[in-house]
């Protein structure tokens, strides 16, 4: 098992960071009454730890219990029968799903899901009927039509089920469906957090973490605490007793990525132009979103650029972000990305060197 | 089997609701009367008494709609005999009812297609050294000593005159004609009403492989094709002598295949490709195939699905075959414009109309090298002068005769206000071609008046997208567009002066010959095929230093990929999508697209000869949706292990888990790790997909664990960098 799963807190009062919202959410359990619930935030700050320690508080041990199944759907919709495979896990107390995996028909999928829940209600402790929790992921990759019906179901299944949504994307997600949640911000944790974090587990697998190897390995996470964690393991299985200056491994498409801004940066043509769009076809074949992508090829050419061309590329960079989200097509924005670039970047050195 | 022979279907394509109103009587009478012939069981000479006035009226309906029915495919079309005389599938039953219609009706009764068929080689307009290639290998054929047949397969698009070609080449070196006869279509209403009858449906796909493994036995008792009038029921034991070359000298058969079973998923397409083989294997006697190039044609159909998956209208699996089987290619190209208006106004001289040259040229213009369609087109346009005196189109033509660029244009407008010709097209690769290429007209060539005038017309509008290429200016397309272009175009006339001074010098672009959203109609591309074709191939045709041309056009597909998405998110009802808004929408980007790519092309490369690729995207979309798939079950399959620490995303898992579990991995071969890798991997290269397996992409992590020495310098190199800046 991965180091990442393997020392992950399951309850709320073991938490190690974002202890403040654990105690928040264990308060609401005691309460008794659960509300929708919204956690978003970047990716490797902790949602999905939140999530499950959360849901054994409500129910105990036996929610881990889970179990994998792809089940056909039938939905009669007005017009046709349409007919999908859903992946989905569940406990006995809670389901959950990514519902952005059925593409177009996410909208019949979420609401046929939650009538179906609502079927069938566990009992609670007290013999009355509970309710069960769905836990919906990558809730800002739903359409805005799913996301309209899940405002409307919200209410009115809410005896019977209860809402965990989870996304990164805070404002992808439309404002009804925020005003019904409780919104809960996971932060990406600061460096020292990181830092605690992997000492810790440094600690449990008992091996020696040099404090410099512990600190560049939080550097280079980005602050994103499964990366850092993934990076430790990584450290350890090429290197046994953890050196200072032992290299951190990065991921293999950032480097790829290092070698693009590279490029771009070489000579500024079609043709390159054409060789960089062969390399993000690499990139996009290994599934990498191509938000990232963007991200990342930004960070590195700013490494490199002069300040006068910094604002340039981020304004670029911004414009193409966005339309990455609004529009399909990624290879085209992020081709569009470079070639802008490309052209500012020859005016520059062109007024500059002569 | 036999009672189905017998019927024979007025099958009316209507194109549009207007004529509905007009054909019905005459349909009605038709099918009453065909019933009445039904029900006379037997009795041909039936149909013959139809030739009354509304008879003839909805034969010139039918005769107008042929153009339209071309895309419908021959098969479905089986016409009654005589009426709708597509001829091509004419069974000799059919034939001769054919015959017979002919001999005892008027004239002008039948089709002129059919009348004026070449029936000797010189009559042919068919190019020379077609005619000679295939003269060459039916000669090849008879002189031939082996035992097995020849196979040749004869592509062109739609009247290009490859049937007709064979059939009168046959016909003069003797060869007997034998043509597979497709089983009649049947209707599922029908075949319920048939059932009771003990009448068994044949899909035509299983009537083909039955007809192939008939035709390997030399007893063939096939019908033939030949009008030549006697009955084709000739006993079977006359020739089933076994060595049929050596003890029946006199007429050799050739198979004749014109009409190939439509093979829609791959199942199918499998099975045809067998009996082809087959056929091509094992026939006795040289096997003919002819197949209708659809890809020319691609009106009805999505271009991008016609390019990707045939070549010469057929699928590259059943080209294999045929060419593993040693089947020689002729390929018929569609008449030139020249060829067909000399056949034209022969028809014409010969039936005693005289047209303006103008008219017939117009009409050969717009049959877009479709023999078939032209002669329909004359007979047409000839029948409805019958009643008039002179020719009014000829006459109005002259009025106003100033666009003289337009020259297609023109006639076809005039042609078209009668409702005959048909749409223009253009094949994918003609169509990217244009834009591609970004062909200017010559400004110094163009004269006075009306050429600036026009020149300053179409100056303003490309002008529009750069301007504002989220404002949907340029993309006024339907109706609408013709208004706004005469608007502009009077505009320009009164303040010719002031128009050059509007748009500065670097927004400024010579003519274009072409109407930008016309292309892309006329190649039946969508927008989201044509940008993806146009971004793949549009870089090779810039300089090699105009990356500001680059940008803009990178800039412009972007725009367009944004326009086009907007259709799919925001006009999707609650019901199956708003489809005016989609097709605006779709129709905003293919604009933009397309005018952004000419505007923006200021340093075209050097006009040479460059080869136009399919886009990779499509298959980097299939790879990635191959890796999905696998990434997908993997996190699911994960999270069962324990609590999934990627939040089931799969693309997270990508970005941030795979590439350390394959580090791991490969460090230590742990297979309790490794089963955190996917089962397959799709990468692309060279345009294939390939799959890899497990172990295939443990050893290429032996790569990754290589780019992790050469990461260790570029690391290094990083903060150096950090460090200046």
């Amino acid at each position: 098992m991965l180091w990442v799963d393997k020392h992950r807190p399951r309850k709320l009062d073991k938490l190690i960071l974002h202890k403040d919202i654990g105690a928040n959410l264990k308060k609401l359990v005691e309460v008794g009454d659960c509300p929708h619930t919204l956690f978003y935030g970047p990716p490797g700050a902790g949602k999905k730890t939140l999530i499950i320690a959360l849901l054994r508080e409500i129910y105990g041990p036996g929610v881990e219990k889970v179990k994998v199944e792809t089940r056909p759907w039938k939905i009669q919709l007005p017009s046709r029968k349409l007919e999908l495979e859903l992946t989905t896990c569940a406990s006995n107390y809670h389901v959950e799903m990514n519902p952005s995996d059925v593409g177009n028909n996410d909208r019949y999928v979420v609401q046929e899901i939650i009538k179906d829940m609502a079927k069938s209600r566990p009992l609670d402790i007290k013999g009355q009927r509970g309710f069960k929790v769905l836990i919906l992921n990558e809730v800002d990759r739903l359409s805005k039509e799913a996301q309209h019906s899940l405002r409307r179901t919200m209410e009115k299944y809410s005896q019977a089920c209860r809402l965990v949504l989870c996304c990164n994307n805070v404002s992808k997600v439309i404002e009804p469906v925020r005003s019904r949640c409780l919104c809960i911000r996971v932060a990406a944790p600061q460096k020292e957090g990181i830092m605690e974090m992997l000492q810790y587990v440094a600690k449990k697998e008992g091996i020696e973490l040099p404090q410099p190897l512990s600190s560049r390995i939080a550097d280079a996470s980005d602050r994103n605490l499964r990366r850092a964690l993934l990076m430790l393991e990584t450290c350890r299985v090429a290197q046994l007793p953890l050196t200072d200056d032992q290299p951190v491994q990065l991921t293999d498409w950032e480097l790829y990525i290092q070698e693009v801004c590279n490029d771009i940066l070489a000579e500024q043509t079609p043709k390159q132009l054409y060789l960089v769009r062969g390399k993000f076809y690499e990139l996009l074949t290994n599934c990498i979103p191509p938000e990232l992508i963007l991200k990342r090829l930004l960070i590195c050419l700013l490494r490199k650029l002069d300040d006068e061309l910094k604002h340039h590329a981020a304004e670029l960079a911004a414009l193409y972000e966005h339309r990455l989200q609004e529009g399909q097509k990624a290879i085209f924005h992020l081709e569009a990305f470079v070639a802008k670039f490309m052209n500012e970047y020859k005016k520059w050195s062109i007024s500059m060197y002569g | 089997m036999a009672s189905r022979k017998r019927r024979q279907v007025p099958v009316i394509v209507l194109s549009s609701d207007d004529e509905l109103e007009q054909i019905k009587p005459a349909s009605r009478q038709m099918s009453l009367s065909h019933y009445l012939s039904q029900s006379s069981q037997g009795d041909k000479r039936q149909p013959l008494q139809l030739s009354q006035p509304p008879l003839k009226k909805a034969a010139i309906q039918l005769t107008k709609t042929t153009a339209d029915s071309s895309r419908v495919g021959a098969g479905a079309t089986t016409s009654t005999a005589g009426t709708l005389g597509t001829a091509k599938q004419l069974s000799d039953h059919q034939a001769m009812a054919a015959a017979a219609t002919a001999a005892s009706r008027p004239a002008a009764e039948e089709l002129w297609i059919d009348k004026h068929r070449p029936k000797a080689e010189a009559d042919l307009i068919v190019h020379k050294k077609k005619v000679a290639e295939l003269r060459g290998w039916l000669e090849a054929q008879a002189s031939t000593t082996s035992r097995h047949a020849g196979t040749l397969l004869a592509t062109g698009p739609t009247g290009c005159g490859k049937s007709t070609c064979i059939r009168v080449l046959a016909a003069e070196l003797g060869y007997e004609l034998t043509e597979w006869q497709p089983p009649v279509p049947t209707l599922w209403a029908e075949h319920q009403y048939q059932a009771a009858s003990g009448v068994r449906y044949v899909s035509k796909l299983h009537a083909f492989e039955e007809f192939v493994s008939r035709s390997k036995l030399s007893s063939l008792s096939l019908l033939r094709s030949t009008a030549a009038a006697q009955p084709a029921a000739e006993p079977a034991s006359q020739h089933s002598q076994h060595s049929q070359p050596a003890l029946r000298p006199a007429p050799k058969k050739i198979i004749l295949v014109d009409d190939l079973p439509h093979a829609g998923d791959a199942e199918q397409r499998h099975r045809l490709a067998d009996a082809l083989g087959e056929l091509a294997n094992t026939a006795r006697c040289p096997v003919i195939i002819c197949v209708t190039e659809a890809a020319s044609r691609s009106q009805g159909e999505r271009g991008a699905g016609a390019a990707a998956s045939s070549s010469q209208g057929l699928h590259k699996e059943l080209m294999g075959v045929l060419d593993a089987a040693g089947a020689a290619h002729i390929s018929f190209n569609p008449f030139t414009t020249p060829n067909i208006s000399k056949a034209l106004t022969r028809i014409a001289a010969e039936e005693g109309y005289s047209l303006a040259s103008a008219d017939v040229a117009g009409m050969a213009d717009s049959a877009g090298g479709d023999l078939h369609n032209a002669v329909a087109t004359l007979q047409l346009v000839c029948t409805g002068k019958a009643g008039r005196p002179a020719a009014p189109g000829n006459a109005a033509k002259k009025g106003k005769g100033r666009g003289r660029k337009t020259k297609a244009a023109e006639p076809e407008s005039t042609l078209q206000s009668s409702g005959v010709a048909r749409d223009q097209s253009l094949t994918i690769f003609h169509a990217l071609g244009k834009v591609l290429y970004n062909k200017r007209e010559d400004p110094d060539a163009a004269t006075a008046a009306d050429a600036t005038a026009a020149t300053k017309s179409k100056k303003a509008k490309t002008g529009a997208p750069a301007r504002a290429a989220s404002q949907p200016a340029a993309a006024v397309r339907a109706e609408g567009e013709q208004d706004v272009l005469a608007r502009l175009r009077g505009d320009a006339c009164e303040t010719s002066s002031a128009c050059v001074s509007v748009v500065s010098e670097r927004f400024r672009r010579q003519p274009l010959p072409c109407d930008p959203e016309a292309v892309l109609t006329q190649s039946g591309l969508d927008a989201s095929s044509a940008s993806s074709f146009l971004h793949e191939n549009m870089l090779e045709f810039l300089q090699d230093c105009a990356i500001e041309d680059a940008a803009a056009e990178c800039g412009y597909l972007s725009d367009a990929g944004v326009l086009m998405s907007s259709f799919h998110s925001g006009a999707t009802d609650w019901e199956d999508g708003n489809t005016a808004a989609a097709s605006m929408s779709d129709a905003m980007a293919g604009s933009v697209v397309v005018r952004g790519l000419l505007f923006s092309n200021t340093h075209p490369a050097v006009r040479r000869f460059l080869a136009l690729k399919a886009p990779a995207s499509f298959t980097i979309q299939r790879a990635v949706a191959a890796n999905l798939e696998e990434l997908k079950a993997l996190v699911w399959r994960r999270s069962l292990q324990s609590m999934s620490c990627f939040g089931g995303s799969a693309r997270m898992f990508a970005a941030e888990g795979l590439p350390y579990v394959r580090c791991i991995t490969a460090l230590t071969n742990s297979p309790f790790i490794g089963a955190m890798l996917p089962a397959r991997w799709s990468s692309v290269k060279d345009g294939h997909i390939h799959q890899q397996s497990a172990a295939a992409a443990a050893a290429q992590t032996g790569a990754v664990s290589e780019m992790v020495d050469s990461v260790e310098q570029l690391g290094l190199d990083d903060e150096e960098t950090i460090e200046d800046w």
